[in-house]
């Protein structure tokens, strides 16, 4: 191996490196890196499947695996009594109201289209799960991603031509303007904590809210239909001397079981 | 050398974005810095660089809510740092392969997180936070995870060699 020739070497590549990057984001070059997303996606999304099933025999070895799909059955069950439940209710409430009636068959006709989750990933600090849908496809930033059964999960932060990479609710840098079923005049937002669970955040100290509510989308909420389900209420932290309170708030369905998502077009 | 160069990459990434991600959602392991690490231990100088720059590559192609060329920039920058560091730690002699890949892995972890970090300080509207990237017990569950599997792959892939080629060679002559 040259030596010298090495040492001239970093210089010289650092140089292609920044060339690429100019010409990534100068010139239509973006296009070809678009293009070979699909196969890596494609390749990628049968390893994510496989690591899935491993995982799986893993917690079936451990727990005993028909356990496990008891489990996963009343989870799923339980889901969609949740998601019916409050899209009932919801729009029980809102029948009673003529005008406010003709804006929710509005917004409660969504347009939705079915998408395969690829893969999920922590990896750049934020919790996200890329989508097998695009620009292509329709799917633009800022569409909402929800669950089969109605429960809004995220939203799309990065699109190409093919995929499509969504920010998960509990995702740090996630804010969604939310309301409370049970009193729907409590406007309010939920950030993510840790990429591990939700925190309703500038709640009035005055207002009505109880563990066990039923979160929801509010209209505030750019994109997104009002009344899809996100969490219920787990604790509520009151501290005298501050304007607001704070609530912690226990997503609906775990991401990481989630395969097929829908995702809203407005 | 090069399909070479190119398989590993890819697997890699296969490996780290999509089969770790589909197993747990609680921890990373980085295939890709322990190909390079391997091969500047073994002093394939040039191999480890490509391997390095193409996983960047990827790594930029796949996750683009990150801004272009990130990934790129700190896989070339680690190529940088860890060949005087790992070539430092083999000349003393002291030192086993598998406490240089823990060293490696743990500087890996630290400057790849920073690396988002800055990227998404400078160039990014969503800023996250350091503290979440970054922790001690992150980079030391991650050093352990990558010597691990450094362990497995090399003391495992010549047996693994060895029996792919016994199985081949069986089935060969079994079919004649």
């Amino acid at each position: 191996m040259d030596l010298s020739k090495l040492k001239q070497k970093p210089y010289n590549i650092l140089i292609v490196i920044i060339v690429i990057i100019i010409l990534y984001n100068a010139t239509p070059i973006k296009k070809i890196f678009n293009t070979t997303q699909k196969p890596l996606f494609s390749i990628g999304s049968i390893f994510y499947n496989a690591g899935n099933r491993i995982n799986n025999l893993w917690v079936g070895f451990t727990q005993g695996q028909a356990l496990q799909k008891k489990v996963q059955e009343q989870e799923q069950i339980i889901a969609n009594l949740v998601a019916k439940n409050a899209k009932n209710t919801f729009e029980d409430k809102k029948i009673q109201d003529a005008e406010i009636l003709a804006q929710t068959n509005q917004t409660l006709n969504i347009n939705t289209i079915q998408a395969k989750v690829i893969s999920y990933s922590k990896l750049s600090g934020e919790q996200v799960i890329y989508i097998n849908k695009g620009l292509s496809d329709g799917v633009n930033e800022n569409f909402p991603v929800i669950t089969n059964t109605g429960i809004l999960i995220g939203k799309i932060i990065k699109t190409s031509s093919n995929n499509s990479i969504a920010r998960i609710l509990t995702s740090p840098n996630s804010v969604i303007a939310v309301t409370i079923l049970e009193n729907e005049s409590i406007h309010s937002i939920i950030k993510g904590k840790l990429g591990l669970s939700l925190v309703m955040e500038l709640i009035p100290q005055d207002a009505d809210i109880k563990v066990g509510d039923s979160v929801i989308a509010s209209i505030l909420e750019e994109n997104t239909p009002q009344g899809l389900l996100i969490g219920t209420v787990a604790s509520i932290k009151y501290i005298e001397a501050e304007l607001f309170k704070t609530a912690q708030i226990e997503p609906a369905i775990s991401v990481s079981n989630v395969s097929t998502v829908g995702i809203i077009i407005p | 050398m090069s399909i070479t160069i190119l398989l590993i990459s890819l697997f890699s990434i296969w490996i780290d974005i999509f089969l770790i991600p589909g197993l747990t959602d609680i921890y990373h392991i980085h295939t890709g810095i322990i190909a390079v690490i391997i091969l500047l231990i073994y002093r394939h100088e040039n191999a480890a660089l490509f391997t390095s720059i193409l996983y960047g590559l990827f790594l930029d192609t796949i996750i683009i809510n990150v801004a272009f060329g990130i990934f790129l920039l700190i896989h070339f920058l680690m190529w940088l740092i860890l060949r005087p560091f790992i070539y430092n730690l083999i000349s003393s002699k002291r030192q086993s392969v598998l406490f240089i890949a823990f060293i490696s892995s743990m500087a890996y972890i630290l400057i790849f997180n920073f690396g988002i970090w800055a990227g998404n300080y400078f160039f990014a509207d969503a800023e996250i936070s350091f503290k979440l990237l970054i922790s001690f017990k992150k980079i030391i569950i991650s050093g352990v995870l990558n010597i691990i599997l450094l362990f497995f792959i090399l003391h495992f892939s010549k047996i693994l060699i060895d029996f792919i080629k016994k199985w081949v060679f069986v089935k060969s002559t079994s079919r004649i």
